[in-house]
């Protein structure tokens, strides 16, 4: 049987009467000040709306129950416990960390079909000095229509990812809890009088915020 | 510390934000009313589609043949420097954008990336490899750009 | 651009309740959360030689990269003396 990993959390679960993906039990392995949230598996789960549903049920359930959650992807499975534990140990730090950054705050998703045209004149001759290369990076990686709701959503944001695929941009915002309805708000508020079109929702477990990088 | 259990926990689900949006009332499964075109539709699930697909690729896999190991190799190795410059960009970008750069080193470091842009473009060029073959997946550690 | 209610077809609706969450459920679980495991496979001429275990690669990998702190607000905050939940 190999170990499947659900979550990484610092403590405070509580009694797992929680089943899996696969309908296994849930049990927990702690390295330091790092727990594991895992089910023993024969094989990986594989990745189908039903087991999706699952998922997120189980990440939503730990999630009530403990201020500072780490999801894991799904179809994380190490071939045993020790392996696991030799994982936890070497990046126990880092996660550890992670896990403080990500305390008592909940993950808002905003996409965007981004269409307008960036109202910023270009930058004249990026080429012609670093900086003016710089700026213009900076730029190309930014979604206007982002840049107009930030302002008003700064006071409840405490950490930002965008990502660009295809024609989809998406702003994933890292928010306290108690946060989360008054972003609702100034979002809503902000996506009216900016004349932009946005999906949100959450609120999710810090996914997008449980990387290193 | 206690941890509070949620008594109620409200998950908003997607909803449309924009003119003519009807307000939500919390806790509930907002269906649509104002909701999302075709269009829009077809973008988001074309997206999901991506993320699948990413998420479906076999394990990360080198292949070098024997007739173009030349090339290989160079595929390889400037793909790693790719990733590093584009690392080194955003890191910049981030650190130029928080404050926490001197005008001195933001136009030191823009000559600097615009440089490594450069070569890195040349040498591909010298081993016949286009921008796109550079994009090499790197599994999961590649959507950090 | 919202069109009324009615004059959107049975199917358009039904995508927009399951299709765009179901979204949400891909890209979280599939795409983000922590990645523990992974694998790398090196070959010659098709034959695969080199077989690695990514989570080594990983460890590595958070002495390496950057670990900034994403939260740029609270750096500024946090040079101008205040403290954030």
């Amino acid at each position: 049987m190999s170990v499947c990993v659900y979550a990484l959390s610092a403590g405070g679960v509580g009694r797992l009467a929680l089943t899996g993906v696969t309908g296994e039990r849930l049990r927990r392995i702690r390295v330091g000040a790092v727990e594991a949230v895992v089910g023993d598996v024969a094989r990986r789960p594989r990745p189908t709306e039903a087991n999706l549903r699952r998922y997120d049920r189980i990440l939503t359930s730990l999630w009530a129950r403990t201020p500072a959650l780490l999801p894991v992807r799904f179809g994380a499975v190490l071939p045993d416990r020790a392996d696991l534990e030799r994982v936890l140990e070497a990046r126990h730090d880092t996660l550890s960390q992670r896990l403080a950054s990500v305390r008592n705050r909940a993950q808002m998703t905003v996409r965007i079909l981004p269409g307008t045209k960036d109202p910023r004149s270009p930058i004249p001759d990026p080429r012609s000095s670093g900086t003016s290369y710089l700026r213009a990076r900076a730029r190309a990686s930014d979604v206007p229509e982002f840049a107009r709701v930030r302002p008003a959503l700064r006071r409840w944001v405490r950490a930002e990812r965008v990502e660009t695929r295809g024609n989809v941009a998406t702003m994933y915002h890292l928010v306290p809890r108690s946060g989360v309805q008054p972003y609702r708000r100034a979002i809503a508020r902000a996506a009216r009088q900016a004349d932009v079109r946005l999906l949100v929702s959450g609120p999710w477990p810090a996914y997008a915020f449980a990387g290193s990088w | 510390m206690a941890v509070k259990r949620r008594a109620v926990r409200s998950k908003s689900r997607p909803s449309k934000k924009g003119p003519g949006a009807p307000a939500r009332r919390r806790g509930r499964i907002v269906a649509k009313a104002g909701g999302l075109t075709v269009t829009e539709v077809a973008e988001l699930t074309e997206l999901r589609r991506q993320l699948e697909r990413a998420a479906g690729r076999s394990p990360l896999r080198w292949n070098a043949d024997p007739d173009k190991v030349r090339r290989s190799v160079a595929q390889l190795v400037l793909t790693l420097v790719e990733f590093i410059r584009r690392l080194l960009e955003r890191q910049a970008v981030r650190r130029m954008e928080g404050g926490t750069l001197t005008k001195r080193e933001v136009e030191d470091i823009g000559r600097a990336l615009m440089q490594l842009e450069d070569t890195v473009g040349e040498m591909a060029e010298l081993f016949g490899i286009s921008p796109e073959d550079l994009n090499l997946d790197l599994g999961p550690i590649g959507r950090l750009i | 651009m919202a069109r009324p209610t009615s004059a959107r077809t049975p199917a358009e609706r039904v995508l927009e309740t399951s299709d765009a969450s179901l979204l949400d459920l891909v890209d979280n679980a599939l795409s983000k959360g922590v990645v523990l495991t992974g694998d790398l496979t090196l070959a010659l001429a098709q034959v695969d030689l080199v077989y690695a275990r990514l989570s080594l690669l990983l460890c590595a990998a958070d002495r390496v990269l950057p670990q900034e702190d994403p939260d740029v607000v609270v750096r500024r905050r946090a040079r101008r003396g205040a403290r954030r939940p």
